[in-house]
Parts: structure tokens; C-alpha cells; sequence
């Protein structure tokens, strides 16, 4: 195995390791919790909803009844329904299968309080188009880096092409 | 954050016109830096493996989120960097932190529920800025109005350098 080719593996090793103890220090929370959850998460609201009363909390949650309203709050292990208040002009045209997400006060007991100007509703085919683009996204950088470079196994590296395969920029039909 | 497409088309606008004025960013370093832009949504791995799931494995702490903040992105930039020969080494590093660079000034002015920024510092610092957003990763306008700046931005390239020949 040659210095380079050393060098380059030893680099990643080293990498994964800090990389790997950044996802557990971020697991710890320290010294921030890196995923600024805020307030108590689907299964302690599911477990004592009447314990977390006064809390700040932020989440997201689809509408069951838009009439209340009431949102449906979830993960693959939890679930609660929640009736928000306050923030009329947002909450009050509300139609079932909308996701609001919102920043509030827990009040009572399955209620929530929503806090001015900290409420955004979007239609479900809106989240769909997020992630869609964003695979749409991952693509383009995949086709792009493909055009430009090429994976060499012998060397164990990723090295840029003489010519691209596709000329798409100015200098790529430049000598 | 802004939606992927976003992230990765802007990254190839500044990367292409960086390279109007430094002619060391040669082509195949624009889809360097929509990796760069990329990186930090590389915490979407969570929608395949959830941190819970590595928690109950392991029985470790464990969050991707880090990789959407300062120190994990700096680390990802490294290692992607390690994966090419040495020569390149330094100019793709730089073209991986410009493109993570533009990805967090574009979530800036994401809009927030809490009303201030993310933790985009972590584990450096530890402060959230407050700031009212604009937009949302699920608004199309970011997408077309990228797409079009691209566009242009290519427009002018293949004149600029047809122009130098």
C-alpha cells in the first residue's frame, strides 16, 4: 500500500472516529442539544399529558378536526391529539389533513396555545414536493459529479476525468 | 432548511462564478461545492435509520443532527476530501466548506416555529440567533427562482470563456 494511499485511509479512520463521537456527544445533548427539541416528546405527553402543563413546547401535527382544532401529533411509537388556541387567522380556516406547525404553551390537559406569529399550515402534497425535490436535488449532484469525476478502486480514490463526459460548462470544451 | 434542489443549485452558482475570477476552480470542482451544499442534509439518514433505533442497539447516545451544524459538517468536509489524491486535496476541502457555508446562510433566513435560528455553531458554540424567516423548505418560488439564476449563471459561463479562447 503506498504512502498516499495510507495516508488517505488512516485520515478516514481518524474522521470516522471524531464523526462517530460527535453523533454520541450530540446524543448527549452537550454542550446543546444539537436537534433543539423543545419541550416533551410524543410519549411523555402520551404517557401524562396533565404533567407537562406549562411547558413550552414545539412540534408539528396533522389536523383531525379542523372545527376545534384539534392535531394529531405522532412518531412510530406515540400519539396525542391536541386542541390549539390563539393565532385565530391561522387556526381558523383550517381543513382536515393540513399539518400545522407551530411553537406554544401547553394550558391544560390535551391544549395547547400557540404563540403569535409561531404557526405555519401546509397541505400535505406540500411535503411530498419537499421531499421530492430534494431527491430531484440529489440527482443533479450525483449526475453532475458523475460527469466530472470517477471512482478509481486500485488507488482507493475518487479522481476528476481528463475530459467530463457530458461538456456542460464554458471551459470543458476549452484544451 | 431550504429543500436539497435549492441547496445544490446554489452551491453550483457561486462555485461557477467563483470561477470567472479564480481559474484554479476548474470544472470538476463545481459539483464539488453542491456536495459541500449538500452535506448538512445528510442528517435525513434519520428517515432510514432513527437515532432511536442506534440508542436501543448500541446503548449509546446518539443524534445525526450534527452533521446539519458546524462541527459534523467540518468533519464530513474532511473526510469526503480524504477520498481524493493529494494534489486536490486542499481545493476540494475549500470547494466542500463553501458549499456547506452557502448552506447555512440559506437556512438563516429559513422560518423557525421557535422564532430563532438552529444551533448552527454546535458543538463550537452554543447560540441561537433570533431572526424572523421567510421562507419554508416546502415553498416552490426558491426552487424556480434558483433554477433560473442558474440558468443565466450558465448562459454566461459558456459566453465568458468562449470569449478568453
Amino acid at each position: 500500500m503506498t504512502s498516499d494511499i495510507l495516508f488517505r485511509v488512516s485520515g478516514i479512520f481518524v474522521c470516522l472516529c471524531l464523526l462517530s463521537g460527535l453523533f454520541i456527544l450530540g446524543g448527549t445533548d452537550w454542550p446543546a442539544d444539537p436537534s433543539q427539541s423543545v419541550g416533551p416528546d410524543v410519549e411523555e405527553l402520551e404517557e401524562d399529558f396533565e404533567e407537562e402543563i406549562g411547558e413550552e413546547i414545539e412540534s408539528e401535527g396533522q389536523v383531525t378536526d379542523a372545527d376545534e382544532p384539534v392535531v394529531e401529533i405522532e412518531n412510530d411509537d406515540a400519539s396525542v391529539r391536541v386542541e390549539l388556541q390563539g393565532q385565530e387567522d391561522k387556526l381558523d380556516n383550517l381543513e382536515e389533513d393540513e399539518l400545522v406547525t407551530f411553537s406554544g404553551e401547553i394550558t391544560d390537559e390535551q391544549e395547547i396555545e400557540v404563540h403569535t406569529n409561531q404557526v405555519a399550515v401546509r397541505e400535505p402534497w406540500e411535503v411530498q414536493y419537499m421531499y421530492g425535490i430534494s431527491l430531484g436535488g440529489a440527482l443533479l449532484t450525483a449526475i453532475f459529479g458523475l460527469n466530472y469525476w470517477r471512482v478509481n478502486l486500485r488507488k482507493i480514490q475518487v479522481e476528476p476525468r481528463e475530459r467530463p463526459l457530458i461538456p456542460i460548462l464554458g471551459r470543458d470544451n476549452n484544451g | 432548511m431550504a429543500e436539497l434542489f435549492t441547496h445544490v443549485v446554489v452551491g453550483f452558482v457561486i462555485a461557477v462564478i467563483l470561477s470567472w475570477k479564480y481559474q484554479w476552480i476548474t470544472p470538476p470542482l463545481i459539483p464539488v461545492a453542491m456536495v459541500g451544499a449538500a452535506i448538512p442534509d445528510l442528517n435525513r439518514i434519520s428517515l432510514l435509520v432513527d437515532a432511536a433505533a442506534i440508542e436501543a442497539l448500541f446503548g449509546i447516545p446518539w443524534s445525526w443532527s450534527v452533521v446539519h451544524r458546524a462541527g459534523g459538517a467540518l468533519v464530513v468536509c474532511v473526510l469526503f476530501s480524504l477520498l481524493v489524491p493529494k494534489e486536490y486535496l486542499k481545493s476540494v476541502l475549500l470547494m466542500l466548506l463553501i458549499g456547506v457555508t452557502s448552506h447555512f446562510v440559506i437556512d438563516y433566513f429559513l422560518w423557525q416555529a421557535s422564532g430563532t435560528t438552529n444551533l448552527m455553531l454546535w458543538p463550537f458554540l452554543d447560540i441561537e440567533i433570533a431572526y424572523g424567516g421567510f421562507y419554508r423548505s416546502s415553498d416552490r418560488w426558491t426552487a424556480v427562482v434558483s433554477l433560473v439564476i442558474a440558468g443565466i449563471v450558465l448562459v454566461v459561463d459558456r459566453w465568458h470563456f468562449a470569449k478568453s479562447d
